[in-house]
């Protein structure tokens, strides 16, 4: 498989070793419009920052959207992506038209959908041109989804704070165990999160301490996040506008 | 890359949006509402050990700042029992401005009324609601968004009028209301003008136009502030939404729906003169409006209301019908007493 894929694939590996999609580069500049860039390198790791950002919620859009099975959709976003990279279908995006998420999302399904036609062809015997009969449609056809737009973006904004947690975490192995531990254990946990009175008991601090720590860590996620963000983002409007769809506060 | 489940990104997404937790002062507890200016928080001073309101504004808009400042500016100007109290001011870390106030521990209005099924207790909230608008109209300051949502009805009665975030002082020129969009210029944030799309589906819901032409919500904003005369707006705009919300507080339904049962002439009376659509024919404030609900309340004639010798008759029995009751009880006895004596 890793043959297929294009650099920016290879760049954070293939679906058998996705760890290096915490390879987010950190840069202020825009990567969406560094793809555009004269520069091979430049455009070679800003393509890396859209894929570390993209690829993980467009491997679960496919899933869902397209009832792909896990190595189906594996296949069909790199193949998206190595495409992608290889025929510029990327650097030719305008943001003036729209935002990338959504162009994004619309060339996926495009291509997803080439892709299962080209699949029920084969299957068929070839390249005969097929009009599918109903029981053959949920082979081309995406499933319902009230608003692709909506749920594209949930799964973006969970890979982007993913990404900022695991960069939070690397910064703070090091020199701030306790207030790591502090916030996996409230901030982190699935369940409902213990109170600051439990872990101050837990942990021999005071309230007061876990109200700090967790303070200076949301405010580090938020700057890793927003960080992040800056690079996704074509100009300095369209971050404030997406930190606040995010976030749900503007920048400062 | 470890994935998060949906509860943790909705948890980080809430810790960013929340208030930030380092304030040396202020420690959010829980949100508790969310209006067309700010968030409010249900917070804990740990200064004076006491629980607040803190309200942060919503981000995205450059000139809510100034608004909300504005807000905590008329809000200390009104030290009165049925207008919260402003404690502090501040800017978050994150840039957002907020301010504190005293924690109301009650129901909206319209809430409120749900479960009190009498109209005299209705009325006397009224009266109550329109004693802390006519103080403020006293210190020539204009509410313009009265409705039923703004207003909290505390745990014993206590009436509190909310959300001054469009109120103007009375000979201050409201930056509000001359800001003009030319046109072609950028429309604003989108999450701004998504939210004043949904503002401007809901008729109970305020709407603050970027260029502050019109200000309100419309079920409770009078003629002259729909038409964009915001600047215009003075105390009988008040007025006007006070008859709504008296109107609102008879039937039970925002004005524009239609009413089930008939009320009390002199309470439509009273209602239609509040509302007239020239403002002259208004009551010229609140403390006149409150003063005919309570002659109402007391069984007097309604200067809003000529009422007819029937009516009249009709209003005086009730008034006095213990003592009515009584005579007639004297009278009835007498009478049986007289037949009885008779066999």
């Amino acid at each position: 498989m890793a043959a297929r894929l294009g650099k920016g694939i290879d760049a954070i590996g293939t679906h058998a070793n996705l760890s290096g999609v915490n390879r987010f580069p950190t840069t202020r500049r825009s990567a969406v419009a560094a793809l555009g860039a004269v520069g091979s390198q430049e455009r070679e790791r800003a393509w890396t920052v859209l894929v570390a950002a993209y690829y993980p919620p467009a491997r679960a859009y496919v899933s869902r959207r397209w009832n792909a099975d896990p190595d189906e959709a594996e296949d069909l976003v790199q193949g998206f992506f190595a495409s992608a990279y290889e025929h510029g279908f990327i650097a030719r995006f305008d943001h003036r038209k729209a935002r990338f998420r959504t162009w994004l999302r619309v060339g996926l399904d495009g291509w997803v959908a080439n892709a299962r036609r080209s699949t029920a062809r084969l299957k068929r015997g070839g390249g005969a041109v097929h009009v599918p009969l109903d029981g053959d449609l949920a082979e081309v056809l995406p499933a319902a989804l009230e608003d692709p737009d909506a749920w594209f973006e949930r799964e973006w904004a969970r890979t982007l704070f993913a990404l900022a947690v695991d960069a939070l975490r690397e910064r703070y192995a090091a020199r701030h165990g306790l207030r790591l531990r502090l916030f996996e254990r409230h901030d982190l946990v699935e369940d409902e999160a213990p109170s600051y009175r439990t872990l101050a008991e837990a942990e021999g601090i005071a309230v007061t301490d876990v109200t700090n720590h967790l303070a200076a860590a949301r405010r580090d996620l938020r700057a890793l996040v927003l960080e992040r963000l800056r690079a996704l983002t074509v100009d300095d409007e369209e971050f404030r506008a997406e930190a606040r769809r995010l976030l749900g506060a503007d920048p400062a | 890359m470890r994935p998060l489940p949906d509860a943790t990104l909705d948890r980080l997404r809430d810790a960013f949006e929340a208030p930030d937790l380092d304030h040396p002062r202020y420690r959010a507890i829980e949100r508790i509402g969310r209006g067309g200016m700010g968030t409010v928080y249900l917070a804990e001073d740990l200064e004076l050990g006491r629980r607040v309101a803190l309200k942060v504004l919503h981000p995205g808009d450059a000139g809510a700042v100034e608004r909300l400042r504005e807000e905590a500016r008329v809000l200390a100007r009104l030290e009165h029992p049925g207008i919260v109290p402003i404690h502090d001011v501040g800017t978050l870390a994150d840039g957002r401005v907020f301010y504190v106030m005293q924690w109301v521990r009650g129901r909206r209005l319209d809430e409120h009324v749900r479960d009190t099924a009498s109209r005299g207790d209705r009325l006397r909230l009224f009266v109550r609601l329109c004693d802390a608008v006519a103080f403020a109209h006293a210190q020539g300051i204009v509410h313009r968004d009265l409705k039923p949502a703004n207003v909290m009805v505390g745990a014993f009665g206590e009436v509190y009028v909310m959300d001054w975030g469009l109120a103007r002082v009375a000979g201050t020129i409201d930056r509000r209301d001359l800001r003009l969009r030319p046109e072609g210029t950028d429309p604003g944030p989108r999450v701004a003008s998504d939210r004043a799309e949904r503002r401007a589906a809901d008729p109970t819901s305020s709407l603050l136009t970027r260029d502050g032409q019109v200000v309100g919500t419309p079920a409770y904003m009078p003629p002259e502030q729909a038409a964009g005369g915001a600047a215009a707006a003075d105390a009988r705009a008040d007025v006007w939404a006070l008859g709504a919300i008296l109107r609102f507080l008879l039937t039970g339904v925002a004005p524009g729906v239609a009413p089930g049962a008939r009320q009390p002439r002199a309470l439509e009376a009273i209602a239609s003169k509040a509302m007239a659509s020239n403002p002259e024919a208004r009551y010229a404030g609140a403390r006149d409006m409150a003063e005919d609900v309570a002659r109402w309340l007391d069984g007097e004639p309604v200067l809003a209301h000529r009422e007819g010798l029937l009516e009249k008759a009709a209003r005086v029995a009730s008034r006095h019908r213990v003592a009515i009751a009584l005579v007639g009880a004297y009278v009835a006895a007498r009478v049986v007493l007289f037949f009885a004596g008779r066999g």
